[in-house]
């Protein structure tokens, strides 16, 4: 019985040591680190865009929530709910809001959000890297330099303005309602906000 | 009786070897202490963003409780190497890094890192991700976006330029340059001119501006790799009786521009924190020393864009409290 016993606990303590001494990885995972092996950054933006974006816009932080947030305790709450890159007062938040287009140019839609907050949505340039930082897909540690890494918000800006803006943008007119998931960067030296910059992710034009 | 004697002394000498003991390890301590070396190595010191940069290395290094040695690479990859081997072969514990080239200072690093001494570079990029502990650098490319942006709102986005560029072997150099071409190339009516390199330095960007004007009598604006081309720049400009209608934008947050800006000669800069990342760089190596080993390998340190409207927040290289 006490030999039963003997094997059977060996058996059982072995158990542990045989599954840390496999490193297990899905198929799709080593797929896609072989195929980011060389940098190529459309590909990377797409396959992000393609399998991240819905976590994404379900985290959102509501705009009413993001302005009372700020309003309470600016530094605990860019501390909890933003990303900040590196060393820094600038923190990236990615928001959801529903808001009504008050003009429009040939840059870009204007609009006001928390009652007097003037936004600017870009919808024929965007640069920076807000969009990028915001959405924290990218980590600077994994390129080999800052380059690569900075090319990844050329591209991702360049697809939000094929998927998100010009494909509606005839439709962006003033008095249109719309709701919109979006990048927003906040100094919180700056504070309180006077006017923000809006990159979207998803926009939707309500009836 | 006797026992108590001997009990007595027995402690006597129980105690006087404890407190040799602690003295003993108190001076060793002293000792270990006074023997850590910290170098800093510096791309050239020849430049007073460098200069704050280094000094500031130095004395966080010094606070910290190290003895920290500055060495001044003159912005020769050679030289580099040389204080590289020195410092090697001299007992130094860590050394912070601010490189002369992207690609020719790895193998330095490299060398340091194989003999077990840790480099946590400043400022200045090398193309290698593994070899540094970590790596802190100015954003430029944002910075420079911002920086794009208010050269296309001053000039209304229409109009003639010309770019002075850094030391062509720095990724800050291209960084910044990609981070501004992001924006004005947008705009069509915006014509760069002529592109030059004056390697960061104040009388070679002098010359190159003379040429450029020589060459283009129609220049609107410059935009400078950093903020002593600007001011040189600046001085050709002056020279030539054309401060009202060139503007000039550079990069940095010195001195000489932020008092510059207030006089409204030149259009705006963007503030690089030396005094954050050099003391970051000290800090880390503070930790890495005392056996930490969880480093972001790159850190990125924020930009701000300095013009007329903000310029009284702004010191030189820092923003005021």
């Amino acid at each position: 019985m006490k030999k039963y016993l003997k094997i059977v606990l060996a058996l059982t303590a072995s158990i542990p040591a045989l599954y840390f001494s496999f490193y297990t990885e899905s198929l799709s995972e080593k797929q896609l680190k072989e195929q980011f092996k060389e940098f190529n950054p459309a590909q990377m933006v797409d396959y992000c865009w393609e399998h991240k974006m819905e976590d994404l816009v379900r985290n959102a932080l509501p705009c009413e929530e993001f302005f009372a947030g700020l309003q309470n305790d600016a530094q605990s709450y860019a501390a909890k709910h933003g990303k900040v890159l590196g060393i820094g007062s600038n923190y990236f938040f990615v928001i959801q809001a529903r808001a009504e287009i008050t003009s429009v140019d040939e840059q870009n839609i204007y609009l006001v959000l928390n009652k007097d907050i003037k936004s600017v949505i870009p919808k024929v340039n965007i640069f920076s890297n807000l969009a990028r930082d915001a959405s924290a897909w990218f980590s600077p540690d994994d390129f080999q330099n800052t380059m690569d890494f900075n090319t990844l918000s050329s591209y991702l800006n360049k697809k939000i303005l094929q998927e998100v803006l010009t494909p509606q943008c005839e439709e962006f007119k003033p008095g249109v309602r719309i709701e919109f998931v979006a990048a927003i960067e906040m100094n919180i030296n700056d504070l309180p906000f006077k006017e923000a910059v809006l990159i979207p992710y998803k926009i939707k034009i309500l009836a | 009786m006797k026992n108590n004697l001997f009990a007595l002394l027995l402690t006597a000498v129980v105690f006087s070897v404890f407190c040799l003991g602690l003295s003993s390890c108190k001076r060793d301590k002293n000792k270990t202490q006074a023997k850590d070396k910290i170098a800093v190595v510096i791309s050239t010191l020849n430049n007073p963003w460098f200069v704050v940069l280094a000094e500031t290395a130095k004395e966080r290094a010094i606070e910290l409780g190290y003895e920290a040695v500055l060495f001044d690479s003159q912005n020769n990859p050679s030289k580099e190497t040389e204080h590289f081997d020195n410092i090697l072969s001299s007992d130094y514990k860590a050394i912070l890094f601010n490189p002369t080239d992207a690609n020719g200072s790895v193998v330095n690093v490299k060398a340091a890192k194989k003999a077990g001494i840790p480099v946590f570079c400043m400022d200045r990029e090398i193309n290698d991700a593994e070899s540094s502990v970590s790596q802190i650098l100015s954003d430029n490319f944002s910075g420079c976006v911002a920086l794009g942006q208010y050269f296309v709102k001053k000039l209304d986005g229409k109009g003639n330029y010309v770019e002075i560029l850094g030391i062509v072997g720095d990724n800050n150099t291209w960084n910044r340059s990609k981070g501004f071409h992001s924006v004005v190339d947008n705009y069509p009516q915006l014509k760069m001119l002529a592109q030059q390199t004056a390697d960061f330095d104040q009388n070679k960007a002098m010359e190159v501006m003379e040429s450029m004007m020589q060459a283009h009598s129609d220049i609107d604006a410059v935009f400078c790799g950093n903020d002593a081309m600007a001011m040189g720049a600046y001085q050709a400009i002056l020279a030539a009786g054309k401060a009202d209608r060139i503007m000039v934008f550079g990069f940095d947050g010195s001195q000489d521009v932020v008092n510059a800006i207030k006089e409204g000669k030149i259009e705006a800069t963007a503030m690089q924190f030396p005094k954050t990342m050099a003391r970051t760089a000290a800090e880390f190596a503070d930790r890495y020393l005392k056996a930490d080993r969880n480093f972001q390998k790159k850190v990125p340190v924020a930009v701000e864009l300095v013009t007329a409207d903000n310029v009284h927040k702004y010191g030189a290289f820092e923003k005021l409290e």
